[in-house]
Formats: structure tokens, C-alpha cells, sequence
């Protein structure tokens, strides 16, 4: 259970970048093929809960280890996740959305363990 | 306007970035092998025990006394705990002895209060160091050398954002087997996702050395004399004044009750150091220290003692002024001393991820001026070619060199007195050796060739090691020895990527040559132009 | 070469003017000179004068105009490759170096602090 603890940072952003890629038209094609384009404002919506999921990100990594660490690990967090989500949408784009809903969840749960 | 601004950027961002591309690629892959410095040194020394942990009252007294017997009259004692993962074992070091050698360090096995015994090794310091000092190169001149290739990078950066048009638009995008197109996608995407990275290393590497490169803004206001410098120095800095020896011997304070002190005002394991000045002298004084690496901000907290009443005398605060926070934040940033396990790993990641932006952005430029000779009749000028040779031998040929580096610290005889310095030689002979492969063998060969021995050279270092020492993968995997597990591991992986680059090249050959024999494709594929 | 040298070398390489190439070259050098050489004196000058001025004594103001003498660097370099000619890259160069170092020297020769 720890080990979701610790990785909350992570896919908290992974879920936020997710879905930001997701409102961009060159990605939703390779993500979500069947969608054909996004009303303005559910775009809008998924934009926000984008941002509001590396907000959280953020939080948790300032939660797990403090202001000054906690910054530092935010901007390698948001690094390593957006190269992982770069080669997935490039070489693997089917899983992205499942992964970035489950993602969302376990890491909403850990944040109340 | 804009756009004559965009393309005078775009002009300089290419040339800063070539003329010392293989530079800051080395620096680059030396500074990232030093997030793990330590933890290579260990590797490094197999004789050694796995890390550990002292009473700090216990060692305190037992590292006084060793330094009483080998070191009286010394200026300065040093007695360092091992209290996280920068300093596995404890530590004495001295200074002005009357015995020989006057100055000294040595690493102490708790276990038995005894110094450490390992064989010769430059280990993982030396690596780390060389991100700097260059190693061959006198020390000033090494640091002009970097200092100005660290400001090129600065540019590189800043005008690489002017000049790269959709940051937002091309966040996420990658295009591979799209020639030129691939490569200015994939040098665009690891900058980007790095660039808070990029722009904390760049910037504060210059800041680190900023007495260096810009003494002068000091000597306007201090003047140029020792004394003024001293000056600066002391304002700038505030710390315990220095104090000359009177002569007189008077009894050193037991440590215990300064240490109780300490302990209480840090909590437990935060006590990094004691120093002793003037040892057995009436002029003693004894500081203790909190960790450096606590945060960010690098900056340890002192206490200063009488040494011979055991009387506080002044506290120094971490914190003593805005202008040094933040240089003692960007210091603090760039070497990470701070960083736990899950830090460490990302900044490794991120360091990995900029040099392959300096190698992307190095590849990028040969691409380009291949396809444009090709599309204008075989033409091969000579700096095009100078530059796809010096790509081959310095991205994969140096990373081949640093495997050597660590092959000859476990094949050279541990009874050969320079040993250490074979190791630094054999590492640079056989980037030299690479570099002359890549210089004769054809292109595309050269490359594939060079990978297969980078992925080898670095898939058998966990199999030389179980030949070379006792703790092998298995052993250090079952006993929870994550130095050498982590080692072991990232030496596979690295071989693992070498080897899938190989094969990304042959298949990606295979393919365009097949391509060639059925249907004449003018599109020129990524790889080929490499 | 890319897209700045085009601007200027492309005719020269149409007609082989050995005249004009050379004062591109000609031109390069002297930018990389200016850059070099006097991007340095006024992130020097600039860099003293910012010292008299930032918070804390005299030498917290040092240590401040010390940590950004570099991105006065850097703003100068790219003011050497973005003027239109190199002539007046020496000259925008120039005139703050004089207007700067008066002050510098005015400054450090017991002016305010």
C-alpha cells in the first residue's frame, strides 16, 4: 500500500498529462481514434481537470517530502512522466486512457491511506 | 523583424550548440554518473562493507583517540559520521600534523575502529570530478574551458526556446522514422520535458564557479589585493573567526556534553561533523555541524565551542543572508546531496535525458547537412564529415570508455601501485581507440559496430563483477545490497539499451536498402543519414 | 548552414562574390568577438553597478549581482546576433559600457556605499 503512496506523485501527473494530450486533435487520434472531436466545453472540462491533477501531483509531492524536496521531485516527476507518456502515444497509444483513468483512481485512494 | 530575430537565433543555437556539443556531451554523462558518486566508489572498493551506522559518542571518542595517536599537533581535526548516503562510513581527516603525512583522511570501519582498507581506485569521485576539472587539464584552464561551454549551453537553451516555434503545440509529439523530422522531434521533446533541469544545471554550474568567472565585480568594490579578497570573503560568508595557536598546551574538553547539546538542538542523526581547531592548545575550538544536505539549501547550522571550557560561544544559522540562500540553493540544486532514493533517480534520469538532447541536437545537425549534400550530388565536404565521425566516437564511443573505466578497476592487479591512474588512462586510450574506429569504418557500420560493443562492454560488468568480487547479483539482490544491485542493474539495462539501438539501425537498414531494390524512394529515411 | 546564413550568403553563393562571402565572414567574426569579449565588460560593468543596488550590505549586494552577471550575459549575447548589422551590435555594446562603467566607477570610488 506504501508503495501507492509514493507513486501518487507520479500517476497523478501521468492522469493530468494524459488527459491534456487527449484535448490536443493529433493525440486524440492516436489515444481515442472513435472519438471524432471534443465540444468546447468538455474540453474546457478535461483541460481543467488536467491542470487540477498536476496541481494535485504537486500537492502529494509536497505532502511525501516537504516544501524544498518536494518542489525539486515535482519537476522530475512531471519529466519522467511526460517522457514515458511521449514513447506510449508514439510506439503503445491504446492503453493511455484506461491507464490514465486507473491512474486517477489508485492514486485519489491513496491519498486517503 | 520577428522573424530575421527568429532565424539570427536559429543560426546561433546551431553553432553554440556544434562547436561544443562533444563537450557538453561529456560533461553531461560525467555529471549524471556523479548523481551517483558515492555508490559507484563502492562498487568500485567490493572489499568494502556494506554502509554503516555509528554511535556518534562511541566514534567521537574512538576517532579522538586515533587522531591523537596519529595526528598531535595538528592544526585541524575532522571527525565526519556516516549519516546518510553521502558518506557511507565514518570519516577523520587532519591537517598540519607534526607526523607524516601532515594531512590526511582516512575511512574508519565501525566495526572495529580501524581505517578501511580497499584496493587504489579513482572510483566514482573522479568520474564526478572530471564533469569540471577535465582531469588531463590544469586545474584554472579546465575551469575556463567549462565555464564557457556551461554559458554556450545557457545559450543554447535560451535561444533553443526562441527559436522552437509550437512548445505547447509539439509537447508530446514524436515522429519517428520521418528522417530530419524524427530527429528535431525527439531533440525538441527530451529538451522540453527537461528544461527546468537543463536550466537549474546551467545555471547554477555557473554560479557554483562565479568567483572564477567573475572576480572582478568583487575586486571593483574590494580591490584586487589578498586582503581585500580575504574581505569579501569574510563579509560575504560570516563564519567563526579563524584563531592562531597560543602555544600554551591546556587539555582538550570531552566531547560528550557538546555532542548531547548538538543532539538535542538537531535531533537524532543530524549531528554531520565535528572540527577541532587547535587541538591541545589553550586557543581550541570545536564546532559542530548539521547536515549539509538536509534540503535545497546547502548550508549546515554551526555550533562553536571553547575547546577547553566546553563553553558555546557563537551559533552560526543556516541561513545568514538572501544573496548566499540563494546561492547556497543553487549550489544545492546542482549536486543534490539531498536527494533520496526516488530524487536521485530522477535527477539520473533527467541527466540522462539532456545528454541525449546534446547528442540529439549534434546528430541533428549531420542529418541535415547529409540529406542536403545528397540531394546536391554526393558531395561529402569534409567538416560534415569530421562531425558524423566525432558523433559516433564521442556518443556511443565515450559511454564505451566509461565501461572500460570500470573493467579495469576489477582487471587491473590490485597490487599495482598506479593502478588508480591506469584505471583514468585505459578509460581515455579506449575512447581514443573508438574514436579512430569511427573515424575508418563506414558510416552506418561504425555506428551498429560501436553499439554492439557498448552493449556488450556493458551487459558482462555485472558478469565481471560476480567473477571479481563476492557479491554478485543474486548475492546483492538476496541481502538487500541495493548499491550493487542498483549497479549490477543499470549496467544490464544500459547494455540492454545499447543493444536494441544495434538493432534499431540494422533492422532500420535492412528495411530502407530492401526499399531501395524495389521502388526508387526519394524520401530519405532517419537512420540512414546518421 | 541554416537559415540566418541563408539570408545573407545566398546571393553571394549564386553569383561566387568572393567579396561579399568574406564579409559575411568577416561579419560572423566580428559578432563572435563582440559577444565574447564585450558581452563580458557589460555583464561586468552592469554586474558592478547592480551590486550598489540589490538588498544586504556590500558584499550580499556582490554576491547577488555576481549570480546575475550571467544573464546579463547571456541578454547581450543574443542582443550581438539579433542587431541587423554587426556594426550596430558593437555600438548598442558600446554605449551601455561607457554610460555603465562612469557609473561603475563613480560607484566603487566611495559614491554611495
Amino acid at each position: 500500500m506504501k508503495v501507492f503512496v509514493e507513486l501518487s506523485p507520479f500517476l497523478f501527473a501521468y492522469a493530468g498529462f494524459a488527459l491534456l494530450s487527449l484535448i490536443m486533435d493529433r493525440h486524440r487520434r492516436q489515444l481515442w481514434p472513435s472519438i471524432q472531436g471534443w465540444q468546447p466545453r468538455i474540453a474546457y472540462a478535461l483541460r481543467s481537470l488536467g491542470g487540477l491533477l498536476l496541481i494535485l501531483s504537486l500537492w502529494r509531492c509536497l505532502h511525501l517530502w516537504g516544501v524544498g524536496i518536494g518542489l525539486v521531485a515535482w519537476f522530475g516527476v512531471l519529466t519522467l512522466v511526460v517522457f514515458v507518456l511521449v514513447m506510449q502515444i508514439t510506439y503503445f497509444p491504446k492503453p493511455v486512457v484506461g491507464l490514465a483513468i486507473a491512474a486517477m483512481m489508485i492514486s485519489t485512494v491513496s491519498v486517503f491511506i | 523583424m520577428k522573424s530575421f530575430f527568429r532565424q539570427s537565433m536559429a543560426w546561433l543555437h546551431t553553432w553554440v550548440g556544434l562547436v561544443f556539443g562533444w563537450l557538453l556531451f561529456f560533461i553531461f554523462i560525467t555529471g549524471t554518473a556523479g548523481f551517483f558518486d558515492t555508490e559507484i566508489d563502492r562498487w568500485m572498493q567490493p572489499e568494502l562493507p556494506m554502509a554503516q551506522t555509528v554511535d556518534v559518542y562511541d566514534f567521537a571518542d574512538q576517532a579522538r583517540e586515533r587522531l591523537e595517536v596519529i595526528a598531535p599537533g595538528a592544526s585541524r581535526w575532522q571527525i565526519w559520521f556516516p549519516i546518510d548516503r553521502n558518506r557511507p562510513y565514518p570519516e577523520i581527516f587532519w591537517q598540519g600534523a607534526d607526523s607524516d603525512p601532515a594531512r590526511g583522511r582516512e575511512q574508519i570501519d565501525a566495526r572495529t575502529a580501524e581505517p578501511l582498507v580497499a584496493r587504489e581506485t579513482g572510483g566514482g569521485q573522479l568520474l564526478y570530478q572530471m564533469h569540471w576539472r577535465l582531469h588531463y587539464l590544469p586545474t584554472r584552464m579546465a575551469y575556463w574551458i567549462v565555464g564557457v561551454g556551461t554559458f554556450l549551453m545557457l545559450l543554447g537553451l535560451i535561444t533553443g526556446i526562441i527559436v522552437h516555434k509550437k512548445i505547447f503545440a509539439d509537447f508530446f509529439t514524436f515522429r519517428p522514422m520521418k528522417g530530419q523530422r524524427s530527429w528535431l522531434d525527439a531533440h525538441n521533446v527530451v529538451s522540453v520535458v527537461t528544461l527546468p533541469f537543463q536550466l537549474m544545471i546551467t545555471y547554477s554550474g555557473l554560479v557554483l564557479m562565479m568567483f572564477t568567472y567573475m572576480p572582478l565585480v568583487a575586486a571593483a568594490y574590494y580591490g584586487t589585493s589578498a586582503e581585500g579578497r580575504q574581505q569579501f570573503i569574510s563579509e560575504a560568508f560570516p563564519a567563526r573567526e579563524v584563531l592562531e595557536a597560543k602555544g600554551v598546551a591546556a587539555p582538550l574538553v570531552p566531547f560528550s556534553h557538546l555532542i548531547e547539546q548538538a543532539v538535542e538542538r538537531w535531533g537524532e542523526g543530524e549531528l554531520s561533523y565535528v572540527e577541532i581547531h587547535h587541538p591541545g592548545d589553550a586557543a581550541a575550538r570545536i564546532i559542530l555541524g548539521s547536515n549539509l544536505a538536509e534540503g535545497p539549501l546547502r548550508s549546515t547550522e554551526q555550533l562553536v565551542f571553547d575547546g577547553v571550557s566546553g563553553d558555546l560561544i557563537a551559533e552560526i544559522p543556516r541561513l545568514t543572508s538572501g544573496a548566499k540562500a540563494s546561492r547556497d540553493v543553487l549550489y544545492g540544486l546542482h549536486e543534490g546531496l539531498f536527494a533520496g532514493s526516488v530524487l536521485r533517480w530522477l535527477y539520473f534520469f533527467s541527466g540522462l535525458l539532456g545528454s541525449v538532447m546534446v547528442a540529439s541536437g549534434l546528430i541533428l545537425w549531420a542529418v541535415k547537412r547529409r540529406q542536403r549534400a545528397e540531394k546536391q550530388g554526393n558531395q561529402n565536404p569534409f567538416g560534415l564529415r569530421l562531425v558524423e565521425r566525432l558523433n559516433i566516437g564521442t556518443i556511443v564511443g565515450f559511454p564505451v570508455a566509461m565501461a572500460a573505466y570500470f573493467w579495469a578497476n576489477r582487471l587491473l592487479p590490485t597490487s599495482f601501485t598506479a593502478r588508480a591512474e591506469w584505471e583514468v588512462h585505459l578509460m581515455f586510450l579506449v575512447w581514443g581507440v573508438m574514436l579512430i574506429h569511427a573515424a575508418t569504418r563506414p558510416r552506418l557500420r561504425a555506428w551498429i559496430e560501436q553499439c554492439w560493443i557498448a552493449a556488450f562492454a556493458f551487459l558482462l560488468l555485472p558478469v565481471l563483477n560476480a567473477l571479481t568480487s563476492s557479491r554478485h547479483l543474486v548475492q546483492s539482490l538476496r541481502t538487500n545490497d541495493w548499491v550493487f544491485a542498483g549497479f549490477d542493474l543499470t549496467m544490464f539495462a544500459l547494455g540492454i539499451g545499447f543493444a536494441l539501438m544495434a538493432l534499431v539501425l540494422i533492422t532500420h537498414n535492412l528495411a530502407k536498402r530492401e526499399r531501395e531494390q524495389s521502388v526508387h524512394n526519394p524520401s530519405a529515411a532517419s537512420l540512414e543519414a546518421l | 548552414m541554416n537559415s540566418y546564413s541563408k539570408v545573407k550568403s545566398r546571393p553571394t553563393r549564386q553569383i561566387q562574390d568572393d567579396k561579399k562571402q568574406k564579409g559575411y565572414r568577416l561579419s560572423v567574426l566580428s559578432r563572435v568577438v563582440a559577444a565574447a569579449v564585450g558581452g563580458y565588460v557589460l555583464a561586468l560593468v552592469a554586474s558592478i553597478v547592480l551590486a550598489a543596488f540589490m538588498p544586504g550590505n556590500r558584499a550580499e549586494g556582490v554576491l547577488w549581482a555576481m549570480q546575475l552577471s550571467f544573464a546579463v550575459y547571456t541578454l547581450a549575447v543574443i542582443w550581438v546576433f539579433a542587431a541587423r548589422t554587426a556594426t550596430r551590435a558593437w555600438i548598442g555594446l558600446f554605449i551601455p559600457i561607457v554610460f555603465l562603467s562612469i557609473w561603475a566607477v563613480w560607484l566603487t570610488q566611495g559614491g554611495v556605499k
